[in-house]
């Protein structure tokens, strides 16, 4: 199993993303072959931060504004996300018959205000030219 | 001739992504994992049509590349097109303030990519 952890930070949150999914799948889901370990890990990384990502662009709309790290690999025959402090979402999923498990990690401070403000975060895949 | 665009992401499965997509629509392409890498390239080469470059990178981030490439007298007209995670409009705003040419968010659109290539490297 191959696991890519961010974590990130910001005024009203912090916390971490996990992304674990088999290695067979990364090496299947890679936009191109991912024959070396360095372009595999990159792969599965930069999955884990478009995914992370999203987020940050979901919660902009609600005036909440988080940091993104670095990911960091790791690699496993068992790979489990451990109990921590604060809330945590598991979600595992299949695709393409392979397991796939996320995991979302958040401590918000008891003062987030999560309405609607006026700031809209641009859509995934437009291209805005200025 | 084919146009030359230069791809500037830390992510090496970005830039072959990104690469493919421009070299299947007739550009040329090269690479830099960063900002200063990517400035270094630009400084060497002055047959660069376009730039597309991510904004979260080690060493010299997009945005501050941007500005870098702007203060240049030779490259201050080349084109700079931001591809990153980042929707976030404040980014955005700086971004064109310091004289980006446009904004795609990631996952990328790569028929919208192209299209926006072969519109700024005309």
């Amino acid at each position: 199993m191959l696991a890519a952890a961010i974590g990130f930070t910001g005024r009203q949150a912090r916390g971490s993303l996990a992304l674990t999914l088999p290695k067979a799948l990364a090496l299947e889901t890679a936009p191109l072959e991912a024959l070396e370990e360095l372009v595999l890990s990159d792969w599965v990384g930069e999955m884990a931060n478009q995914l992370l990502g999203r987020l940050k662009n979901r919660l902009i709309p609600h005036g909440v504004d988080i940091r993104l790290s670095t990911p960091t690999i790791v690699e496993g025959r068992q790979v489990r996300i451990l109990a921590l402090r604060g809330t945590s979402i598991c979600e595992a999923l299949m695709c393409g018959g392979h397991p796939v498990f996320i995991c979302l990690h958040t401590v918000v401070v008891p003062s987030i205000d999560l309405r609607a403000c006026e700031e809209v975060a641009q859509s995934e895949g437009e291209a805005v030219l200025f | 001739m084919s146009k030359k665009v230069l791809v500037v992401d830390d992510s090496s499965t970005i830039r072959q992504q990104v690469g493919q997509a421009l070299v299947q629509a007739g550009f040329d392409v090269v690479e830099a994992c960063d900002g200063v890498e990517g400035v270094k390239l630009l400084s060497g080469q002055h047959d660069v049509s376009l730039v597309i470059c991510d904004v979260n990178m080690p060493h010299m981030d997009g945005i501050e590349m941007v500005r870098t490439v702007k203060a240049d007298g030779n490259n201050a007209r080349l084109p700079i097109v931001m591809l990153t995670t980042e929707g976030q409009p404040a980014l955005i705003r700086q971004a064109k303030k310091a004289g980006a040419a446009g904004w795609i968010v990631k996952p990328f659109n790569a028929a919208r990519l192209i299209a926006a290539a072969e519109q700024l490297a005309a």
